[in-house]
């Protein structure tokens, strides 16, 4: 054999016979990572594919994530939060003037024996809610003000040792804005007051 | 079982969507959402056993309308805790790795109406809400699984990534839309409103520099609306845009104390995980895998 036959017959080895291993690894590595973010090309090492999805893989897969979509391109829309956890994104969406005011709400509690009512934290440790979610359901509460009752119920649980409140008081704390700038001392309302049963 | 399929012909946009990944990464990706979840009811949604004290406040989402959800009691809240902790550690070790996931997807999405249904909806947990859903539908992944690839774990890391992404690019949508204009949104006084209700004392200074705030407002809808630019950048690229997005979130948390760490933790699904699980367990490459 000649060494042209010879190379003639090792070509058609190579091109009938199964490649080595390593080399079908890199082969397959790199369609299987083609287009996805691989920044040090780890899956050079990564040969072996599970066997490709079926149809009805694929399908539902494809289904459920335009309808995941769709839902939440609704939600934006909609402007809700009730679809989550495809809901709106709200949070810090809605503009807020430069000349405007800045509301904050507070919740105030009436102590046996104490001249003024008393600030408390609103958040879980304190009165077992935070102030958002409150703030969130704002009407609602001023309408019905024996909600602060749970508020109040909240705060003896959490704080045995203390004082039971007389009265539960919500309140609103503004400032006003110039230009970006506050101006002058925030201001005080009451939105609702409840005596504690 | 194992199929090889170098020459198999491809769908380009499949490709993109339901990429072959290494289980491995996975494998690496469940650990760190799991723990995190065990984190994440003990700390940033901690609020579910107090809920159960103000069943009168219980305003319920639709889903959970739709499964009539009652309002949570505190043993209901104290039972659905420690499934938590309990399924998230063994799924966390890749033990029983569907039912663990399953379970922890049910009780963990309970959780989430429970700390959400009380009236303000956070939207800093979407991407952890649907990783914790769509993780156990990848079936098993091994840490030693570096050179076995699969679709279905490219399908749910790509859902992962989009949802992280649409946390951005959607809540430029939804500024929009709650504001009319978005230059409305843009010029007005947003962060000045988040640092005088919620800003740290060092923060403090900058209300007496609305422009700088207007700016850093403009500079944040740029970006945001650019987030996209993540699941199509590649190589090492994609560092520089996690490593951005942390570093925001870095800096809204020490001014503002606004972490949004469940979306932070979802960006590692970006990442070649793979990468972390030590060569010695990596198992040597087959010419078959079992599915």
């Amino acid at each position: 054999m000649t060494p042209i036959d010879r190379m003639h017959t090792e070509k058609r080895r190579l091109l009938t016979t199964t490649p080595p291993r390593s080399a079908k690894a890199g082969a397959i590595a790199s369609a299987a990572v083609a287009g996805e973010s691989d920044p040090a090309g780890t899956a050079a090492s990564a040969p072996v594919e599970k066997k490709p999805l079926s149809k009805w893989s694929v399908g539902w897969r494809v289904t459920v994530t335009v309808v995941a979509f769709a839902i939440l391109t609704c939600g934006q829309f909609l402007n809700t939060n009730d679809f989550f956890p495809l809901g709106s994104l709200t949070q810090y969406a809605t503009a807020k003037d430069l000349n405007g005011q800045v509301n904050s709400t507070c919740i105030a509690a009436q102590f046996p024996g104490e001249d003024e009512p008393r600030r408390l934290g609103f958040n879980t440790a304190t009165v077992g809610i935070e102030r958002g979610d409150v703030e969130a359901q704002l009407d609602r509460v001023i309408a019905n003000p024996e909600l602060l009752q749970t508020l109040a119920d909240s705060y003896v649980r959490l704080h045995p040792d203390e004082p039971k409140p007389e009265a539960m008081i919500l309140c609103r704390e503004t400032t006003q804005l110039e230009n970006g700038i506050s101006v002058g001392e925030p201001t005080q309302r009451v939105l609702a007051t409840w005596e504690v049963r | 079982m194992g199929v090889l399929t170098a020459a198999r012909p491809r769908n380009r946009a499949l490709d993109w969507f339901m990429p072959q990944i290494p289980l491995a990464r996975v494998a690496v990706l469940r650990v760190l959402l799991y723990l995190f979840v065990i984190i994440d009811v003990f700390t940033i949604s901690n609020d579910v056993i107090a809920h159960g004290w103000t069943p009168e406040l219980y305003q319920p989402l639709w889903l959970a309308r739709f499964l009539h959800l009652p309002p949570v009691s505190v043993l209901g809240a104290q039972i659905l805790l420690v499934a938590i902790i309990g399924f998230s550690l063994l799924a966390a070790a890749g033990i029983l790795q569907r039912l663990s996931g399953w379970v922890v997807a049910i009780t963990f999405g309970a959780w989430m109406f429970y700390t959400q249904g009380y009236g303000y909806v956070a939207h800093d947990h979407m991407a952890l809400v649907i990783a914790v859903l769509v993780l156990p539908t990848i079936g098993i992944a091994r840490f030693r699984d570096v050179g076995v690839t699969s679709a279905k774990a490219g399908w749910a890391l790509k859902v992962i990534q989009i949802s992280v992404v649409l946390t951005y690019f959607y809540s430029v949508l939804m500024k929009w839309v709650a504001s009319g204009n978005i230059t409305h949104w843009a010029n007005g006084a947003v962060i000045i409103w988040a640092l005088m209700r919620r800003g740290a004392e060092w923060s403090k200074p900058f209300l007496e520099m609305p422009g700088l705030l207007v700016a850093a407002q403009w500079a944040t809808l740029a970006f945001e609306a650019l987030s996209p630019v993540a699941l199509f950048v590649k190589g090492r690229w994609i560092y520089f845009v996690v490593v951005f997005f942390c570093v925001f979130h870095l800096l809204t948390y020490l001014a503002l104390g606004i972490h949004f760490l469940p979306t932070v933790i979802c960006w590692a699904a970006f990442l070649p995980l793979e990468k972390l699980v030590p060569k010695r367990f990596r198992a040597v490459p087959a010419a078959t895998a079992a599915s």
